[in-house]
């Protein structure tokens, strides 16, 4: 099979679009499910039965839908416009993997820790804010990395209502040039690439935060 | 006579079902310093744990400082600082420099200026000998060093009481005696200090009282010098035979 490198040529402004959208909804729902999930990690990690159990229930049920089956849900059945479909569909879907993470880190921090700060006489808010989340946040660099890059490979799903992201260019070069080894290896390595950008971005934060 | 510093009077405490205090009655006077010790599980953590607010009992009246530790003395901050507390271990908070973890909280529950803490910060890091540590992380330092700076940064508060939660048990035995010198040092300044500990070399040393706790109880209190001569209880007695000849 001849391999014909200039079709991706031709269709390079469209890669472009398809590159940006991919890496604007990627970042945009990568601060959300973060934000979002920290949020509800922090509120899994506060005493209480209740809100431990509410938080469970909120990391189980977002785990178990597939993406896809939110991103349908809220386009076809809530009514949402596709762009703000799939940014909510992927920020739900990863926060409860980031909430999952964050309250397992919160777990790993030794008792003594609070323990000592409440002796000191510092507020519970204040040995939240200076003594557990801080450390954390150390524990927690490593799982997270794997959570974003998630969140850039799910993007994907949003071509199926239309969006015409990274991958949707792709196939639609395959389907107009018949060339999908062409489109699709730059799709791959788009992704590779980003991939590799957020786990050297988040392995030098890991250096600069590491505990001396 | 002045009113013991803190007063316990017929205080229990469960865990769900299972008792760990039973009525426990007991009085530290100002400036002395008491050692509780006995088997483990006899409840002489949560009795510490009692005093500085970390465990609430549920029966019985425990009076610190000359005043009742109820829901409002335990929620007043300041109050509660005047208590310090050295743990087992793992108590430094390990993002922070030495300076930092001994500055935190003069700033932030004393309200002091970062230049105030900090002059008070190296004061109480050479009180424990270990000035040229002011910039290091706590992972750097060995777990004696490590322990010094815990009690540093509980004297930085300026407590009137200092407990002790076994604070050499998790160090090796080489690192054992820097500690309880910088302990026995406080204790000659006058210091209030209730310390759990098997250290019986320290307790006979240092204590004014030796309370022996089994099974939740207090068992036996003397004086240290009385019950280290001859404990009155059996199980007293037995407990020194096996701890000071293994």
């Amino acid at each position: 099979m001849a391999l014909n490198w200039e079709v991706v040529w031709e269709y390079r402004a469209a890669l472009a679009d398809g590159l940006k959208l991919t890496l604007d909804l990627s970042a945009w729902s990568l601060v959300g499910s973060l934000a979002l999930g920290t949020l509800v990690g922090c509120l899994g990690a506060l005493p209480g039965y209740f809100t431990r159990r509410l938080v469970a229930a909120y990391v189980e049920l977002l785990r178990n839908l597939p993406v896809v089956v939110k991103l349908f849900f809220l386009y076809f059945a809530v009514g949402l416009d596709a762009m703000a479909a799939g940014y909510l569909a992927l920020i739900t879907h990863q926060s409860a993997y980031v909430a999952d993470v964050i309250a397992s880190g919160f777990r790993s921090v030794p008792r003594e820790q609070s323990e000592a700060a409440l002796v000191l006489g510092h507020s519970r808010f204040q040995v939240f804010r200076h003594v557990l989340l801080p450390q954390v946040f150390r524990l927690v660099l490593p799982p997270l990395t794997n959570q974003f890059i998630e969140v850039v490979k799910n993007s994907a799903i949003v071509m199926l209502v239309g969006v015409q992201e990274l991958t949707f260019q792709a196939q639609n070069i395959e389907s107009e040039t018949f060339r999908g080894f062409e489109a699709a290896s730059v799709a791959t390595a788009c992704y590779v690439l980003i991939a590799l950008a957020i786990a050297g971005g988040m392995a030098l934060l890991q250096r600069r935060l590491r505990l001396a | 006579m002045a009113e013991p510093i803190i007063a316990f009077a017929g205080v229990s405490k469960w865990f769900g079902k299972a008792q760990v205090l039973r009525d426990i009655d007991l009085a530290v006077e100002a400036g002395s310093v008491v050692v509780i010790c006995g088997p483990s599980g006899s409840g002489k953590s949560t009795l510490l744990r009692c005093i500085c607010g970390l465990e609430e009992a549920q029966a019985g009246s425990i009076r610190v400082m000359g005043r009742q530790l109820d829901a409002k003395a335990l929620s007043d901050r300041a109050f509660r600082a005047n208590i310090g507390m050295v743990f087992q271990r793992f108590s430094l908070y390990p993002h922070m420099k030495v300076l930092a973890n001994l500055t935190l909280a003069p700033r932030k529950v004393r309200g002091l200026s970062p230049g105030a803490a900090e002059e008070r910060a190296r004061a109480m890091l050479a009180r424990v000998g270990l000035s040229d540590k002011l910039e290091a992380w706590p992972s750097q330092l060995s777990g004696g060093q490590q322990q010094r700076v815990a009690i540093a940064r509980a004297l930085v508060m300026e407590p009137r009481i200092m407990l002790f939660d076994e604070p050499t048990s998790a160090l090796d035995p080489e690192m054992i005696r820097e500690v309880l010198d910088v302990m026995r040092d406080l204790a000659r300044s006058g210091m209030t200090m209730a310390v759990v500990t098997h250290e019986m070399g320290f307790a006979r040393e240092a204590a004014d009282r030796v309370v022996f706790m089994d099974e939740g109880r207090i068992v036996e209190q003397a004086d240290a010098s009385a019950f280290f001569a001859q404990p009155a209880s059996e199980r007293a007695r037995r407990f020194l035979d096996n701890i000071l000849q293994h």
